[in-house]
């Protein structure tokens, strides 16, 4: 095993083409290849769906109220005879789009506030460190849970308190590689060559300390994802009729109950495979990463 | 013992100003953030005048800095205010559903740390093997799994499709004789007060809530127990113990798990917070009449001072079970207090 190992070590090592970079990276990460291909399936036959499947998904049709899946309806209708599969591909349009931007402003945050507290040190930093302190005593979810509820049920107030709720694990990720970066020569060159201390936090060190940070940000996408349907679940946040994926479950639920089981079984499903998606190709780059790091 | 009794010291210390902060966090999140508390109450039609009163009732017309000084205040008598749904105070209203949570999180706490360690353990020791990959992909699936869906499914099979369960509402049937209080924990009350009726109906309604819990906090769990246990394997001691002929059965169960378990106390800090967030949705379902369904009650009902009690406790009960972790680990593994 160990020995097969290395031969691969050495040939990953060799000058090859791109294309077969990839193939090698993919057959030692299956995790990874399975992550990127339950994606990709699961985009395209949402986005497939909106042009094959002929339905409305806001408007009802009383003829076919609560009907099993079919072949004119792949995966059943709802209690207003919605087409399930019509709602769960509009739905993509917004439970995506929100994990990818709440997943961008908390990246943000944390680059910026977590380099500077590791760049300047000193009060700055023990007063950053504190306050992710605090807030770390607070569950992600019940702080984002809380925040919407103050705030108000709309799309920007669920992105922003996710996004927050994020908010402290890159302060911490950022700074840990601002301190381990800000060490070596190229700083001081940087500084020698007369570049302002800003310039050289944010445009010299920052982009060496992206890797962690976004290998971290694939595996946030998928609790995104999450929290955005289980505060939409609890009635928080996005609410009826909106074709949120949380909504299209928590509208199942009587349902199922009394035996209608395909109204929330399938949005729940392609929940499970986004989040599950993006949790595996994170921890496949997690991994990769780590591998690297270990010079292997 | 000089050096731990001021570890202990200066610990307490750093989780007292952790709740100070948590505090300021609470007050801030309610009274900072755009929305004005009277309002949400009221709703959006609400007229000028009675928003006006309302706002006067609540103290919102102070000065911010007195307002904080009568929460503050009010907080040093054991006061977290009135729900005004329950009509209650909101520490009593907390103190009476806590049992309930409690009963629902120990015992899938308690179910999730066995099988999660021995899963765990089982996946570290067939490394790479089929079995090791079967147990990774539940990992994962767990940990992508919405939880709300997963208590849906759950219900359908046990409960409508089998009929194995009793109905996914509350603690007890509404038929079963009540058990008189004495802990509050239904199974113990029902043990104690010899009521065999009460304790076959409240394991059958504790079953599928505990179930679905536990399947959630085992994942992470499995995920972590395998990396730390996997890491031991691969460290140097094992390689000297193992050049010595001990057998892998005894390095496994003697040093990898011993060692891998030091790091997992933290887990259950982490633990705690996931495992609070999913329960407020498994008590939602599951209509468990535990502390997580009154914060979702208060959290639909716009119940300030219900919601500010709710994230202060559970902001209270991570800090203080940080500090007994951070505490106990000195006792374990000395090299700590060093750092």
């Amino acid at each position: 095993m160990e020995a097969v190992g290395e031969v691969e070590g050495l040939l990953s090592r060799a000058p090859e083409s791109r294309l077969s970079r990839s193939v090698l990276l993919l057959r030692r990460h299956p995790q990874l290849g399975a992550g990127l291909a339950i994606l990709v399936a699961l985009v395209t036959t949402l986005a497939l769906a909106q042009v094959l499947v002929p339905y409305d998904p806001l408007r009802g049709d009383s003829s076919t109220v609560l009907e099993p899946p079919s072949q004119a309806h792949p995966l059943g209708t709802d209690s207003f005879g919605r087409d399930i599969l019509s709602r769960i591909a509009q739905g993509a349009w917004l439970d995506l789009p929100i994990a990818f931007t709440t997943v961008a402003i908390a990246i943000t945050l944390g680059l910026l506030i977590g380099a500077l507290a590791g760049y300047t040190g000193g009060l700055v930093d023990m007063v950053v460190m504190r306050a992710t302190d605090i807030l770390m005593a607070f569950p992600s979810f019940i702080l984002a849970m809380v925040m919407v509820a103050v705030l108000g049920n709309s799309v920007p107030t669920v992105v922003i308190a996710i996004a927050v709720s994020f908010v402290p694990d890159f302060i911490r990720l950022a700074r840990g590689e601002v301190l381990s970066e800000r060490e070596l020569e190229y700083v001081d060159a940087a500084r020698c060559a007369g570049n302002s201390e800003w310039r050289i936090m944010y445009i010299q060190l920052l982009p060496n300390c992206l890797t962690p940070v976004l290998v971290h940000g694939t595996l946030c996408l998928a609790w995104a994802i999450l929290d955005v349907a289980g505060l939409a679940f609890l009635g928080i946040g996005i609410t009826p009729p909106t074709p949120e994926w949380g909504v299209l479950v928590s509208e199942g639920v009587r349902h199922t109950i009394s035996g209608d089981w395909w109204v929330s079984l399938f949005p729940g499903a392609t929940i499970l495979l986004a989040a599950l998606g993006f949790n595996l190709v994170g921890d496949s780059l997690r991994d990769i990463t780590a591998r690297e790091e270990r010079g292997q | 013992m000089s050096g731990l009794a001021s570890y202990v010291v200066r610990r307490v210390g750093i989780g007292i100003l952790a709740l100070a902060g948590a505090v300021c966090v609470v007050f801030l999140m309610t009274h900072i953030l755009p929305g004005n508390p009277a309002a949400v109450r009221l709703g959006a039609t609400a007229r000028e005048e009675t928003l006006r009163r309302v706002e006067h009732e609540m103290g919102l017309d102070k000065p911010l800095i007195l307002q904080f000084a009568d929460y503050l205040g009010k907080l040093s008598r054991g006061d977290l205010g009135h729900s005004w749904i329950t009509r209650q105070p909101v520490l009593d209203d907390l103190a009476r559903r806590l049992p309930a949570t409690a009963e629902l999180v120990l015992l899938a706490g308690i179910l999730a740390t066995i099988v999660g360690v021995s899963v765990g353990l089982l996946a570290a020791a067939f490394h790479n093997s089929w079995l090791d990959v079967l147990i990774r992909t539940w990992a994962t699936v767990g940990a992508s799994m919405p939880v709300f869906w997963f208590a849906i499914l759950v219900i359908y099979v046990f409960y409508y499709r089998l009929g194995w369960v009793a109905s996914p509402m509350g603690r007890l049937d509404v038929s079963v004789t009540a058990v008189s209080r004495v802990t509050g924990f239904l199974v113990a009350d029902s043990l104690l007060t010899r009521n065999w009726d009460a304790l076959g109906n409240s394991l059958a309604h504790l079953v599928l809530p505990v179930l679905t819990l536990a399947f959630m906090i085992s994942a992470p769990i499995v995920k972590m127990v395998r990396g730390k246990v996997l890491d031991v394997l691969k460290s140097d001691f094992v390689r000297t113990v193992r050049s010595v002929g001990v057998t892998q059965q005894e390095i496994l169960f003697r040093d990898a798990l011993r060692n891998a378990l030091v790091p997992v106390v933290t887990i259950v800090g982490i633990m705690f917070g996931y495992t609070m967030a999913s329960n407020v949705v498994v008590e939602m379902i599951f209509a468990w009449p535990g502390i997580g369904y009154y914060a979702w009650q208060a959290l639909l009902n716009k119940d300030l001072e219900a919601i500010q009690g709710f994230v202060l406790a559970i902001a209270a009960m991570y800090i203080t079970l940080n500090l007994v972790i951070d505490i106990l680990y000195t006792i374990i593994d000395p090299r700590v207090r060093l750092t």
